[in-house]
C-alpha cells in the first residue's frame, strides 16, 4: 500500500501514525522459497489476468536458478518489503464522517506505491 | 455495543481471500510467518501492545499474527481474531491447542460484521489492508472498536518494486509488482 496508508490513518480522523520499513536479506534458499512460493500462489490470479509469466522461464525451475545464482555471485535476496504503520486513537475524538472522505482516500490509494 | 456497518466492503469481489484457503496457502502463511515474526513483534510492541490487553486480529487467518499477541498479551490478556474461512479458523484453533494457549478466540465473520460488547485496547492486522478494496472505511469502522487512547497498528507491503534478486533475475521485480497489482487491486 506504501505511504497511502500514511494520509488514510489520518483521514479516518487518526493522528499522523509512526512508520517504518524493513526488509529482510538473506542468501538462505529458504527466504528465496519464500519469493518462490508467493508467486506460485499467485498463479491462479495472474493467468485469470493475463499477466504473461513468460519472462520468468521455466517456473519450476525458478527457485534452483535463482538460488544457484545467489551462491554464483556471492549476493543477498530479499523479501517483500515490510511496512510497518501504528497510531493511538485520540481520547476524544472530534466526530468525522469517513464515508465522505471515502474518495479521497480511495484516490490515495490508487495512486500510491502499491 | 460497536458494529462495523454491513455496507462496507470485503476482501475481494469473490468475498474472500485473494489468495485463496487451500491447505498449501496455509503452510506457505506459516513459513513465511516463522519468518517475519519477530518483526511483526517488534512492530506491537512499538506500537504499545503489551500484557494484560485486550487485541482484535483482523484477518487472523491459521492464528499466527494470534498467537503472537497472545504471547505479548500474557494470560491476563485477550486475542480475539477475526477470519471469514472456518476451515482456516479450524485450523488456527489446533495450533493453538498445540501450543498451549489459552486467551485467543476466533470469531467467524467478515470484515465488515465485527461486533463485541466491550472495546479493544487495540486492533492489529497483518497483509490485510493491501488486500480490501477500501481499506480506508474498513479501518474507519475498525477504529470504532478500539478504546480512546488504544493501539491500530498493521504490518503491510509496500509493493514488490524494492524487490531484490540477483544479475539475471533483476527484471523481476517490475514483473512482480505488475502481476500484484493486477491480482489484487481486481480482485
Amino acid at each position: 500500500m506504501g505511504i497511502a496508508l500514511y494520509q488514510i490513518l489520518q483521514q479516518v480522523g487518526l493522528p499522523a501514525p509512526a512508520m517504518h520499513m524493513e526488509t529482510l536479506l538473506g542468501s538462505d534458499a529458504n527466504l528465496t522459497s519464500l519469493i518462490c512460493d508467493l508467486l506460485s500462489s499467485m498463479r491462479p490470479l495472474i493467468q485469470q489476468h493475463n499477466v504473461s509469466l513468460d519472462a520468468l522461464g521455466n517456473l519450476e525451475t525458478l527457485l534452483d536458478r535463482i538460488q544457484a545464482e545467489v551462491v554464483a555471485s556471492n549476493t543477498v535476496v530479499s523479501f517483500v518489503p515490510l511496512e510497518g504503520v501504528w497510531a493511538r486513537k485520540p481520547m476524544s475524538t472530534s466526530k468525522r464522517v469517513v464515508g465522505e472522505e471515502t474518495e479521497s482516500v480511495r484516490r490515495v490509494f490508487v495512486n500510491g506505491l502499491y | 455495543m460497536a458494529t462495523i456497518p454491513a455496507n462496507l466492503t470485503t476482501p475481494n469481489s469473490n468475498g474472500g481471500y485473494a489468495l485463496g484457503y487451500t491447505n498449501s496457502e496455509h503452510e506457505r502463511l506459516i513459513r513465511q510467518a516463522t519468518r517475519i515474526a519477530p518483526y511483526t513483534e517488534r512492530l506491537f510492541r512499538e506500537a504499545g501492545i503489551g500484557p494484560g490487553q485486550r487485541v482484535l486480529d483482523l484477518g487472523s487467518g491459521v492464528g499466527d499474527v494470534s498467537m503472537l499477541l497472545a504471547r505479548i498479551v500474557g494470560p491476563s490478556g485477550e486475542v480475539v481474531g477475526i477470519e471469514r474461512d472456518a476451515c482456516s479458523i479450524t485450523r488456527a484453533n489446533a495450533r493453538v491447542s498445540e501450543a498451549g494457549l489459552r486467551n485467543i478466540s476466533f470469531i467467524e465473520a467478515d470484515v465488515n460484521q465485527i461486533v463485541s460488547d466491550q472495546p479493544f485496547d487495540a486492533a492489529v492486522g497483518r497483509f490485510i489492508l493491501m488486500l480490501l478494496p477500501d481499506p480506508a472505511s474498513v479501518l474507519g469502522s475498525l477504529t470504532q472498536l478500539v478504546r480512546p487512547g488504544g493501539i491500530l497498528a498493521f504490518r503491510s507491503a509496500p509493493g514488490l518494486l524494492f524487490l531484490h534478486l540477483p544479475r539475471g533475475f533483476r527484471s523481476c521485480p517490475n514483473f512482480f509488482s505488475r502481476s500484484m497489482k493486477h491480482s489484487f487491486a481486481r480482485a
